[in-house]
């Protein structure tokens, strides 16, 4: 993960994993980085963000977004365009029809008066699309327990996410 | 609660882990028992965690020290003084690092770690992910004779970390351990195998002739330096680092560390599986039986590499040497510059074999092509509250936009002074490169000349420009930023901070070295820095100012925790709030300020600014600076405690 986020910059971070190590080299997993148009899921912070990286998507990717939009500085001085919700969304149904939108951060301030669970409800999120094989609900309960703070906040902002997310894709079918 | 990380520690145990981190747990298992480096993206981490298992287990520093050095060449040598007594010594640093290092590792790779040993884990940025240039550090372990050993896992970082002590201790050789931005930064699993206690004390023994690499001992030692690295190289088959894919294709490849992943994949996504693989873990010094043992029955050999062409010219070299009849291409092929990924090794394999690359991947990057146009540029920038995005304000005001002016930046938060909106820096080189440059044009040039500096970079290699500056007195306006942390890696516990708790100042320093015309100024306050700024723009000689105000990340971060905790005591606590009421949409806060806290909308179909509340950390530059008085400030419980920012 690179790109000086604390310092406003565009951050992205590849995940990938398989489930049993073969033993021939060549059909293992051999690099972190997932490569052009081989992603299934994206999981976006910021809408906008989603386009810079998109060229790791195909028609088998599945997008979820936080529509909350963090303007950088040159849109801010009005000397570059933040294209519309709508322009975005038309751009990335270019690459595939799974293009979901969720207000994770307003959705957040309304349960939790903070934004420090949009990271969990897009998760949530990301969980409902089915997009994430070998890992239950429960897997990701033990790790908020083990490792996060307010773990009850946040199983309850993973539901939300989830339950928000099921209605948000069933909507559009 | 949150469980204690336990993977630095634990006996046995499989655990998710960074190439760093496996990295710090290879050096515990080999009992490595002194650190030090000065903090450098991708290596920085590698002192932090040292620092934490140390923090949180006290009793280890009986027989581990790490140390945050000033600068790399103080590190590298103080490494190898601690090796000198028998003890293992671990001296990480970036890519860049190694330019300061080298003067250090020139004689101390001659003289060789023994009786102790020595790594140097370099962190190469193909990509310059994290740097201010991608240079290709390679060449320098072929230049000193570092046994290069580059991994490509996690699991690979942690058990070849022990390999390298080992060889570095039998053969005395100083080893360089490559790592990359990319490896040091991905996470795998990691078995872990049971921890080494270091040496606790060890013990010089004098040995002129090892340890003095002055005539004649110079040659003695450059020649005792060939016969390690030929010991080390007769050896490498067996040490298990390298290994082969094996296949039938007539065509080779031979590559290492993250290249190698993205060759395996780039193989397997053009169908391309019958072609064999030498996948190497040691790159310097390289074993000629075993690279003509690869070569011997291949019409061509393919070497994937990132950046200049290193082992291509070692492994081309070893052909003609050997007489081997095989064609040897990369650098033909692949980039000499830039990170590869698998859609660029496989776009690059696919014309060497005549393939077509996968469609997939073809349309993917056909149609990110096809709207790349509509992405708006995102360019880090200074931290919302930032006391150098103000002091940069405070520049631009007093030099009508920079008009007849010269900045020459440096290295540090400040490096971003070069972004837009504000683009208030013409020049960067190096750490303390700014003030070293200024000094030089200043005798040519009748433009006035800015120099910026940070106090870490200050420290680093800042004093002796200064000094000299003073010396010549150079018509200058350096600018110090004292913002008391080296921010820009990720606020270290470093040697800064120690001696600013043993009441080191930059302005005593200053006096002491008889800098002419000093002042220390606040950028919160920025009319009053913008008239210094403006007064010693007039003087003629060497000018300095201070601007003595805290990182805004940490003194947000404090100012929060005491709130909380006065809170929690029942307190009611001050608070101010900023608004924009009738903005006049000057964009004196957006494009000269340029704050990321305040945004652009609209409200009431009218456009106006407006402030973040949830990312403002209330510096009050803006409400100072809006020239029509549209920021309004108001205070809430005005009569409870009052908490600001901590003086440093």
């Amino acid at each position: 993960m690179h790109g000086l986020a604390q310092r406003e910059g565009a951050i992205s971070s590849h995940t990938r994993y398989q489930k049993e190590i073969f033993e021939d080299d060549r059909k293992n997993l051999q690099s972190p980085l997932i490569c052009y148009g081989d992603a299934d899921l994206y999981i976006c912070f910021e809408p906008v963000e989603a386009l810079r990286r998109g060229i790791f998507a195909s028609n088998k990717t599945t997008f979820v977004i936080n529509t909350r939009t963090i303007p950088p500085i040159l849109i801010t001085a009005n000397l570059e365009e933040y294209p519309s919700l709508e322009k975005i969304k038309e751009i990335l149904k270019g690459y595939s029809d799974e293009v979901f939108f969720m207000n994770a951060t307003e959705l957040s301030l309304k349960k939790f008066n903070s934004n420090k669970q949009v990271n969990i409800i897009m998760l949530g999120f990301a969980i409902a699309t089915g997009k994430i094989p070998f890992i239950e609900i429960e897997h990701y309960e033990e790790v908020i327990k083990e490792w996060l703070r307010d773990p009850e906040d946040n199983i309850q902002a993973l539901q939300i996410g989830l339950e928000e997310g099921i209605k948000i894709i069933n909507k559009k079918e | 609660m949150p469980i204690k990380d336990t993977r630095f520690l634990d006996e046995q145990g499989k655990v998710l882990m960074l190439g760093n981190e496996a990295l710090v747990r290879g050096c515990l298992e080999a009992g490595v028992s002194y650190v030090s480096q000065y903090p450098g993206t991708p290596t920085s981490d590698i002192g932090e965690y040292f620092h934490q298992v140390l923090r949180e287990n006290p009793e280890m520093s009986e027989y581990l020290v790490h140390h945050w050095a000033v600068n790399e060449a103080v590190a590298t040598s103080a490494c190898a003084g601690a090796a000198w007594t028998g003890c293992r010594s671990l001296n990480p640093m970036k890519h860049v690092g190694l330019n300061v290092a080298s003067d250090a590792l020139s004689v101390i790779a001659l003289n060789g770690p023994n009786p102790g040993g020595m790594v140097v884990s370099i962190g190469s940025d193909p990509g310059s992910l994290g740097s201010h240039q991608e240079q290709n550090e390679r060449f320098y372990a072929w230049m000193l004779h570092l046994p290069t050993i580059e991994p490509h896992t996690p699991q690979e970082c942690k058990d070849w970390i022990k390999i390298a002590f080992d060889l570095s201790e039998k053969y005395d050789l100083v080893f360089d351990f490559r790592m990359s931005t990319r490896s040091a930064h991905s996470r795998g699993f990691v078995e872990l195998e049971p921890l080494k206690k270091g040496k606790g004390k060890g013990e010089f023994i004098r040995n002129i002739p090892k340890f003095n690499s002055l005539p004649p001992h110079a040659i003695n030692n450059h020649i005792r330096l060939y016969e390690r690295i030929e010991k080390l190289r007769a050896a490498i088959p067996e040490l298990g680092l390298n290994k082969i894919i094996s296949g039938d294709n007539k065509i080779g490849i031979i590559t290492s560390g993250m290249p190698f992943g993205y060759t395996m994949e780039a193989l397997e996504q053009l169908g391309l599986n019958d072609v064999p693989v030498l996948k190497l873990g040691m790159i310097y010094p390289l074993n000629y039986k075993e690279i003509t043992n690869f070569m011997q029955c291949l019409e061509k050999v393919i070497i994937i590499e990132e950046l200049e062409p290193f082992l291509e010219m070692k492994i081309a070299e070893i052909a003609q040497n050997q007489r081997i009849k095989v064609e040897i291409i990369g650098e033909k092929f692949f980039p000499k510059y830039n990170e590869f990924s698998t859609g660029l090794v496989a776009t690059c394999l696919a014309k060497i074999f005549n393939k077509t690359p996968n469609d997939q991947m073809i349309k993917a990057i056909d149609y990110f092509n096809s709207y790349k146009e509509v992405v708006p540029s995102r360019f880090p920038t200074f931290c919302a509250g930032c006391p150098e995005r103000a002091t940069l304000y405070s520049i631009l005001k007093a030099t009508n936009s920079l008009e007849n002016t010269v900045i020459c930046g440096d290295i540090g938060c400040y490096v971003m002074s070069f972004f837009p909106p504000q683009e208030c820096s013409d020049l960067i080189i190096c750490m303390s490169g700014g003030i070293s440059a200024a000094i030089g044009m200043s005798t040519k040039t009748e433009q006035q000349i800015i120099a910026l500096i940070g106090d870490s970079t200050f420290f680093h290699t800042g004093m002796p420009p200064l000094a000299e500056a003073v010396g010549y007195n150079s018509n200058v306006l350096l600018i110090i930023f004292e913002n008391s942390w080296t921010a820009m890696t990720g606020h270290q516990d470093d040697v800064l901070r120690y001696l600013i708790n043993k009441g080191f100042s930059i302005e005593t320093i200053c006096k002491a070295i008889g800098v002419p015309w000093l002042r220390v100024e606040d950028s919160y306050n920025p009319k009053k820095l913008i008239r210094t700024i403006e007064e010693g723009l007039k003087i003629k000689g060497l000018k300095v100012i201070i601007i003595k105000r805290e990182c805004a990340l940490q003194a947000h971060r404090w100012r929060i925790s005491q709130i909380k905790d006065l809170e929690e005591k029942g307190e009611k606590i001050k608070e101010e709030v900023y608004q924009v009421y009738n903005c006049q949409m000057c964009y004196e806060c957006a494009r000269i300020l340029s704050c990321p806290a305040i945004r652009r909308t609209v409200i009431d179909e009218k456009e106006t600014m407006q402030i973040d509340e949830d990312r403002c950390i209330k510096c009050g530059v803006c409400f100072k600076i809006c020239p029509n008085a549209a920021i309004h400030k108001s205070i809430f419980n005005a009569l409870e405690k009052e908490v600001s920012f901590r003086e440093i």
